[in-house]
Order: C-alpha cells, then sequence, then structure tokens
C-alpha cells in the first residue's frame, strides 16, 4: 500500500471543518479531478452507509462506490472505495490553538494495470501532488 | 476560392457532427469556447499541412518544379477560423437546461464552496473571500443559456467554484466512462 499524507492550519474551529467534510456532497468542490457524488444511501455519519463517485482523469470519467468506515464528531472522518483500486481516506481536525489542524491521509494500492509502464513512484508523486492541493482547496473554501 | 470549399465543407461537417453529438445527448451540456479553440486550432494545423505536403506548381514556366502556395481563400478561411476562436474563447454555453435549473445549480456551487452571495439583475453578485465575481444567466438563441464569471481571475476560491459548476454538466467532447 502507499500513502499519503499532507495537512494544513485551517482558520476555523474543528466542529465547523468536519461538519463541511462530513457533507460528502461537499467533497467534489475540493477534490479537482472528483466529478459527483451521488445515490447516498443512508446517514453519511454511520458506517457502512454508501455512495457512487465519479472520477475524472484525463479525459476518462472512473466511475465506483465508497463507503463509510468512521466519523468522530469534530475529529475525523474515514471512508474507503470499495470497487476498483483499494483506498482508504482519512481526515483528521485536531484544535492547533485558534485554527484547526486539518490532515489528510490517503491509503490506496497502486493499480499496476492501469498504470502499464508508468513507474509507482510517478503514480505516488502525482498523488502526492493531488492530496496537496486537496487540503489547500480545503483551506481556501473554509477560510474565505 | 474554389480550392477552399472542401476545406469549409469538412469543417462545417465537424461542427455538424459535434452539434449533434451535443444535442442527442440526454443531459445537459457545458460548451467552453476554449473546446471551438482546440477545434479550430487543430483544423488550421492538419489543414495547412496537408496543403503544404500536396504543394502546388506554379506554371509551365517553373519547369515542373513544385511550389507550396496557399490560394487567398485558404488564407482567409484560416484566418476567421482563428478570429473566431479568439472572440469565443471565453464563452460557457449551457444546452438542454433552463434558466431556472441553471440558477439551482448555481447557488448550490455558492453554497458548496461557502461563498456568500445576492442575487443582481441578471445574475448574481458573489463574494469570493474578499473579491468580487460576477455571476450572469442569460439567454440566447436557439435555446442555450450563456453564463459568465467576471471577476475574481485572481482568486483560488472563484476558480473552484468555476471548477465546481462546470462538474454538473458533460463536457464539450465526448468522455468515456469506466467503472472502477
Amino acid at each position: 500500500m502507499s500513502k499519503v499524507a499532507q495537512s494544513v492550519e485551517v482558520k476555523c474551529s474543528s466542529d465547523t471543518l468536519m461538519d463541511y467534510i462530513i457533507d460528502i456532497t461537499n467533497h467534489p468542490a475540493f477534490i479537482g479531478p472528483l466529478k459527483s457524488v451521488t445515490n447516498i444511501k443512508g446517514d453519511v455519519k454511520k458506517p457502512g452507509t454508501s455512495w457512487d463517485w465519479v472520477y475524472s482523469l484525463a479525459g476518462v470519467e472512473l466511475s465506483g462506490k465508497a463507503e463509510t468506515i468512521r466519523f468522530v464528531p469534530g475529529k475525523e472522518f474515514t471512508y474507503k472505495t470499495t470497487t476498483g483500486a483499494k483506498s482508504t481516506f482519512t481526515y483528521r481536525a485536531d484544535p492547533a490553538g485558534a485554527k484547526t489542524k486539518l490532515s489528510l491521509n490517503v491509503e490506496y494500492e497502486v493499480p499496476t494495470n492501469a498504470l502499464g509502464k508508468m513507474k509507482a513512484s510517478v503514480f505516488e508523486k502525482l498523488n502526492d501532488a493531488e492530496g496537496k492541493k486537496v487540503v489547500e482547496n480545503l483551506k481556501v473554501v473554509l477560510e474565505g | 476560392m474554389r480550392p477552399v470549399l472542401p476545406w469549409i465543407a469538412a469543417y462545417l461537417a465537424i461542427l455538424l457532427v459535434w452539434a449533434l453529438i451535443i444535442l442527442r445527448r440526454t443531459g445537459p451540456t457545458l460548451w467552453k469556447g476554449r473546446s471551438l479553440v482546440a477545434v479550430n486550432i487543430a483544423f488550421v494545423l492538419v489543414s495547412t499541412a496537408a496543403v503544404l505536403l500536396k504543394g502546388r506548381t506554379l506554371g509551365d514556366g517553373m519547369g515542373g518544379v513544385a511550389w507550396c502556395c496557399f490560394p487567398p481563400g485558404f488564407i482567409a478561411f484560416d484566418l476567421v477560423l482563428i478570429i473566431v476562436a479568439v472572440v469565443v474563447r471565453n464563452e460557457w454555453l449551457l444546452f438542454r437546461i433552463s434558466h431556472a435549473e441553471t440558477a439551482a445549480i448555481l447557488e448550490r456551487c455558492f453554497k458548496q464552496t461557502r461563498a456568500p452571495w445576492v442575487r443582481r439583475p441578471g445574475g448574481y453578485a458573489v463574494d469570493c473571500a474578499g473579491v468580487d465575481v460576477r455571476a450572469t444567466i442569460q439567454p440566447t438563441l436557439f435555446g442555450a443559456v450563456s453564463v459568465g464569471f467576471a471577476g475574481g481571475a485572481q482568486s483560488k476560491k472563484a476558480a473552484l467554484l468555476r471548477s465546481l459548476f462546470g462538474k454538473h454538466f458533460h463536457s464539450s467532447f465526448p468522455t468515456p466512462r469506466i467503472r472502477a
């Protein structure tokens, strides 16, 4: 499994941050390649609640499913993709004085078939860059 | 003029096929002017390369030496394509969607990017982290809806807003979808 770990400090409370993130219909607003989140079956705060997602990458749309693993109010939201390459996303909010430290951790399997001759390290660097953009976009949305 | 007619016909055929693809879709499509920039530049390059490769003989007096020359009509047509592309490059047109539906999607995007907004004639005034952005919705000919975002060129929040809005629609070009 490969990992992405990014963090940023945001000028808002941890409750505000997690309330925004737990509404997964907001995710296309700060995850660039994520085109849509639909068909949410139940309360996203509850483990096992699933939804459909569509990613747009290099002119191709990739669709799949994901489900909640864990939600701790004001602290953590973890979900995993349940189709295709396995990945787990964890958003954490830790108070940092008047701000909140937002951490994004992603663990994923490198899909060697889809990559072809692309080296795993390049794929990892791309995902690291995307993870950085996600937390920066969250900061832009929440601080503005 | 005659040498350029096949190229005009080919270009119009491309536009017709493109229009049919867009109009036959079941959901709304966001047509961005920059897609026409891509099509027109590609067409200019391909047609220019084709004429260069084919070559031209100027006349018997040249002793059979082949020269490349571009008919004036061909040059004029290519110039028109480039000018049109420049003029429409920032246009956003929505097909198969009403003004009210467009407004509802825009307002949802404002909420999702946490950008306060107020209604104004023809659209909205949006606060993107202290930067004023004007979002407009206008009807056009043939039932399309024109959407514009003025201001906030350097604003990251405005960029996120525009990007999020665009995600609600089919893109200008066909996009294959694969199940993960």
